[in-house]
């Protein structure tokens, strides 16, 4: 479904992404952990070429784009196939919930109005939040604004969702809403890459978890190869630093 | 020295008479030099630097010199040198001018509301799969309103303003009609005083309406619910 091959990343000087290779199957839950800084959420961006790589070429649903000569319309196209879910949830400040996840689908896939707006009430049906549809970003508690960027992105249908720390930003009181959902959505399949620092919550809900340091993919495996027996010694100390941190892992 | 009352009340009405003129000046203009200053922000963001330049020299050229300049500039200067110009009436010269002159100004304030709009909403978007000019459409510019519209208004208030200068090309406004009563009657005080409470309370009722406007632009204060139909109409 998705396909990374040999991204680089750089900004001015500074190297952020070396020589990538990724790939996601349809149906997997990806998590991608590792240090701050280490390109990350880089890499998620420029999935979508919210950041341009340097060179390398991306691959989503059949659809390969490299950087040194893509159009404008590839890039319009390459977008319409991921959704991304950003840290600071990232909702038109300016639109209702309801538009929130209304305004992509008929001003960007076609949708009528009318249809767009009865696909969004779905959506908050299922989110839990068709209470709020009239309510601005603004009045929403920072679980539902999550809740609301996670609805408007799978209203879009996209072929691979990319979580961009989803819980960072939020009171810890209200990380569990987010991370239910994002649960329900891989129940349903859906193909996710996740950047985030919540272990427990990796190691539960990922097919396979990638740990990044330096701008590059130090090791790739099933959860629990990745948590309890990592082969490589900065995985190692970084787990062991996190569920240090983070209290004991939940097995 | 003695101010008469009679007077004020007997000529205001024939000053009054003009305010439609200076309104049709003001509000031509202002709704021309908008919709320019928002080709201006467009353009800015085309990463052309001959383009860029061009729009520098213009923003440059028309803040730079006074607007009275300009009018002459344009009105009897330019006539001299293209025959084009010179079936163009003072009327439609002055709002040529004032228009182009305004644009510099509103385009700078749209381009710092556009800019206090946070890079994200614009990622976000983005990502979504709108393109650039959706984005701006229905993300940017409609958040970036309600940071523009006090100075835009206050650009408006002295475009309004600046439409007394207008009485340069032979329009007969507010100000021209004040100057010939003036110069007829000798009264110039009652003249100029009529005059000037017709611009001010025009500055005022302006005013009044940028409160209003910047009201319904704050999403904090909209109803719930009221906002939803009204928007997506």
């Amino acid at each position: 479904m998705l396909d990374i091959r040999g991204l680089n990343k750089q900004f001015g000087g500074l190297h952020v992404l070396h020589d990538v290779d990724l790939s996601v199957k349809k149906g997997e839950v990806v998590s991608i952990i590792g240090p701050s800084g280490t390109g990350k959420s880089t890499l998620l961006r420029c999935i979508n070429f919210l950041e341009v790589p340097t060179s390398g070429t991306i691959t989503i649903d059949g659809l390969t784009i490299s950087p040194e000569h893509c159009t404008k319309q590839e890039i319009y196209q390459l977008r319409h196939k991921s959704a991304m879910i950003f840290q600071d949830h990232s909702l038109f400040e300016n639109k209702t919930v309801l538009e929130n996840i209304a305004l992509p689908l008929w001003t960007a896939y076609g949708y009528t109005k009318a249809a767009a707006r009865e696909k969004a009430e779905s959506i908050l049906e299922m989110i839990g939040l068709a209470d709020k549809r009239s309510a601005y970003p603004y009045a929403l508690s920072g679980g539902q604004q999550q809740r609301v960027g996670i609805g408007r992105a799978i209203a879009i249908e996209p072929k691979v969702m990319l979580f961009d720390e989803p819980t960072s930003a939020l009171d810890p009181s209200l990380v569990e809403e987010v991370l239910e959902l994002i649960r329900t959505l891989a129940l349903k399949h859906a193909t996710m890459l996740i950047v985030t620092h919540e272990m427990n919550f990796a190691r539960n809900v990922s097919d396979r978890v990638i740990f990044m340091n330096h701008g590059s993919i130090v090791e790739s495996g099933p959860p629990e190869e990745i948590f309890l027996h990592p082969s490589d010694p900065e995985t190692q100390a970084f787990v062991q630093k996190s569920v240090h941190r983070g209290g004991p892992l939940v097995l | 020295m003695n101010f008469d009352i009679e007077y004020v009340v007997r000529v205001f009405p024939s000053i009054l008479k003009y305010l439609p003129v200076t309104l049709e000046i003001a509000f031509l203009s202002g709704t021309i030099a908008m919709l320019l200053s928002i080709c201006i922000v467009l353009l800015r963001r085309v990463p052309s630097r001959i383009l860029q330049a061009v729009l520098n020299f213009y923003l440059d050229f028309f803040r730079g010199t006074p607007v009275v300049v300009q009018l002459f500039f344009l009105y009897y200067g330019l006539a001299q040198l293209f025959p084009i110009f010179k079936n163009l009436s003072g009327f439609s010269a002055a709002v040529i001018g004032l228009s182009l002159n305004a644009s510099s100004y509103m385009s700078e304030s749209i381009r710092g509301a556009v800019q206090s709009v946070h890079r994200r909403q614009t990622e976000a978007g983005l990502a979504c799969g709108l393109t650039h000019l959706q984005v701006m459409q229905h993300i940017v510019f409609p958040q970036a309103a309600k940071v523009a519209v006090p100075t835009l208004v206050n650009d408006f208030i002295g475009l309004m303003k600046s439409t007394s200068v207008a009485f340069v090309l032979g329009v007969r406004d507010v100000m021209a009609q004040t100057k010939m009563l003036g110069g007829s009657s000798y009264r110039y005080f009652e003249c100029y005083f009529v005059a000037i409470i017709i611009y001010f309370i025009l500055t005022k009722l302006i005013h009044c309406f940028q409160k209003w406007l910047e009201r319904k632009l704050d999403v904090t204060t909209r109803k719930e619910g009221a906002a939803c139909s009204t928007s997506e109409a």
